[in-house]
Order: C-alpha cells, then sequence, then structure tokens
C-alpha cells in the first residue's frame, strides 16, 4: 500500500502549497522536464534545500542529483513520454547527507498532465 | 586581498574533524568493522591527497593552477560519489538491499565536494555543476555499448 493516500491522489492536481505543506512526506510538482514547480517544507528539510532554491530548478539534475540515472529520471522520461506513470519503489540518498533510506513514488496525472514525485523515509 | 586557499584547503581535510564527521556519518549504517576501517582508510587518504595539493601549490603565483587541481578534484569526487549511487541503488533495486559500505562511501564522497565547495563562489559551484552534469550526460550517450546499438 502506497504512503501517498487516495484521497490525497484524489485533489491532483489542485494541491497547493498548503495542502502540500500540511503532508507528512515530501511532495514535489515538475513539468515534463524536470523543473520544480511545487516542492514541499518535508522535502526542503529532508534534502536541506530551500524552497526558493529548489522552484525553478530541475528536481532530477540539480536538486536531488541521487535520481539522475535510469532508475528514476529515465523512469520518469519514459512514463512522461507514454503519458503512463505510476510507479512507486525503495531508493537510498547519501548526497552531502547521511544515508537516507526513501522510498519514492512517482506519478503522471494525465488528463491535467502533471508529474508529481513524493519521497517519504522508510526503514532499512 | 591575502592569498590563503591552501591554509583553507589544508583545514577542510584536517584529519581530526574528517575523522569525527566521518565517525557520525558511520553510525547511519549498520556496519562490519572490517567495512568501518576500509572507509576510514579511504577518508584518511582522500584527506591527505587534499593536504598534499594544498602543500604543492602553497605560493601566491600558483593560484590560478591550485584552483584548476581544485576544480579537477572536486570532479573526480563529484564521479565518484555518482558511481557510488548507482552502485547502491542498483544493488537496492536488483537485490532489495543496498550494501552499508556504498552508502557511507557515498556520504562521504559528497562530504568531500561539499567541504571543497565551501571554498568556491557560488558561480563556481554552479559552473562546476553544470560541467559534471554535460560529461555525466554527454558519457551515457555517447558510450552505448555496441551490442545495444545492433
Amino acid at each position: 500500500m502506497s504512503f501517498v493516500t487516495p484521497q490525497f491522489i484524489s485533489q491532483i492536481p489542485s494541491v497547493d502549497r498548503n495542502v502540500a505543506d500540511a503532508q507528512p512526506y515530501g511532495v514535489v510538482q515538475v513539468d515534463d522536464q524536470g523543473v520544480i514547480k511545487l516542492y514541499n517544507k518535508w522535502e526542503s528539510e529532508l534534502a536541506g534545500v530551500p524552497i526558493s532554491t529548489a522552484e525553478g530548478s530541475n528536481f532530477f539534475t540539480q536538486v536531488a542529483a541521487c535520481t539522475n540515472n535510469r532508475l528514476v529520471y529515465g523512469k520518469f522520461k519514459d512514463g512522461v513520454a507514454r503519458n503512463d506513470l505510476d510507479t512507486e519503489f525503495n531508493y537510498t540518498f547519501t548526497y552531502k547527507m547521511n544515508p537516507t533510506n526513501v522510498r519514492i513514488r512517482m506519478l503522471r496525472h494525465a488528463p491535467s498532465g502533471s508529474n508529481w514525485v513524493f519521497v517519504n523515509r522508510r526503514d532499512a | 586581498m591575502k592569498y590563503d586557499l591552501p591554509q583553507r584547503l589544508s583545514r577542510i581535510a584536517d584529519a581530526d574533524a574528517v575523522s569525527t564527521d566521518t565517525n557520525a556519518l558511520l553510525a547511519a549504517v549498520n556496519i562490519s568493522e572490517q567495512a568501518r576501517t576500509m572507509v576510514q582508510h579511504e577518508v584518511r587518504y582522500t584527506a591527505n591527497q587534499i593536504r598534499t595539493l594544498a602543500d604543492a601549490m602553497g605560493d601566491p603565483e600558483d593560484a590560478d593552477e591550485l584552483y584548476g587541481a581544485l576544480a579537477s578534484l572536486w570532479l573526480e569526487l563529484r564521479l565518484q560519489w555518482q558511481r557510488h549511487n548507482d552502485v547502491a541503488n542498483y544493488d537496492l533495486m536488483r537485490h532489495g538491499e543496498a550494501k552499508p559500505i556504498d552508502l557511507v562511501r557515498g556520504s562521504v564522497s559528497s562530504y568531500y565536494v561539499q567541504r571543497i565547495e565551501s571554498l568556491l563562489q557560488p558561480e563556481q559551484t554552479q559552473c562546476l555543476n553544470i560541467k559534471a552534469l554535460a560529461i555525466i550526460d554527454s558519457l551515457r550517450q555517447d558510450f552505448v555499448s555496441p551490442a545495444e546499438t545492433v
């Protein structure tokens, strides 16, 4: 079962900053190239990246460099190209931080063409 | 302005500080004693390389050369981190878990990346990141294995 609730998913694409910041996990909205449009407080604190720095930067290459590979960015690009993306998997972050185990869900909301990356901590 | 890059470079590789910070990284994972010793050895080796660099180019007339060498070192460690990150996450994806030593090695490489960035201007760091991404992307595109192109 996903850590992102169906109730939250049902609010996409009209998730605003207040709703995103109220979630107990990372909420990141990106465009088709991966440029961040919305970056919530939880994700900002996990990554140590200010919201103002993150928004407008590329999530996969500039903000979460750990995800710049076929496992994550590749899946994202494939999903966007197919207009079909909903995948969840375990991952680890190590860039400028202690090794951190996370679970990532990437979702494309086809009707609106909006893309979402959700990140939560997990036990090893 | 006084030229003190060599001194500042030596300070970021201070053995005591680096050792303390490494122990904090090691504490984040469940790692064997043998792997712990190996990581500590690698950390000391890198710190020694940095101090050697600082000592070798300690005069003000060496500044351009030292900045260039520092950029190369940043790139070396950034690419090293990329490799550790990929190894750990491919292991996780394929086998369900990443080896603790690869996770710590990743954190250590990026720890040094961050320490070096503390000596640079933001625009220098941005320039290095852009160049690193360009290298990684172009290598991915240019070095497709022959089997995949058939």
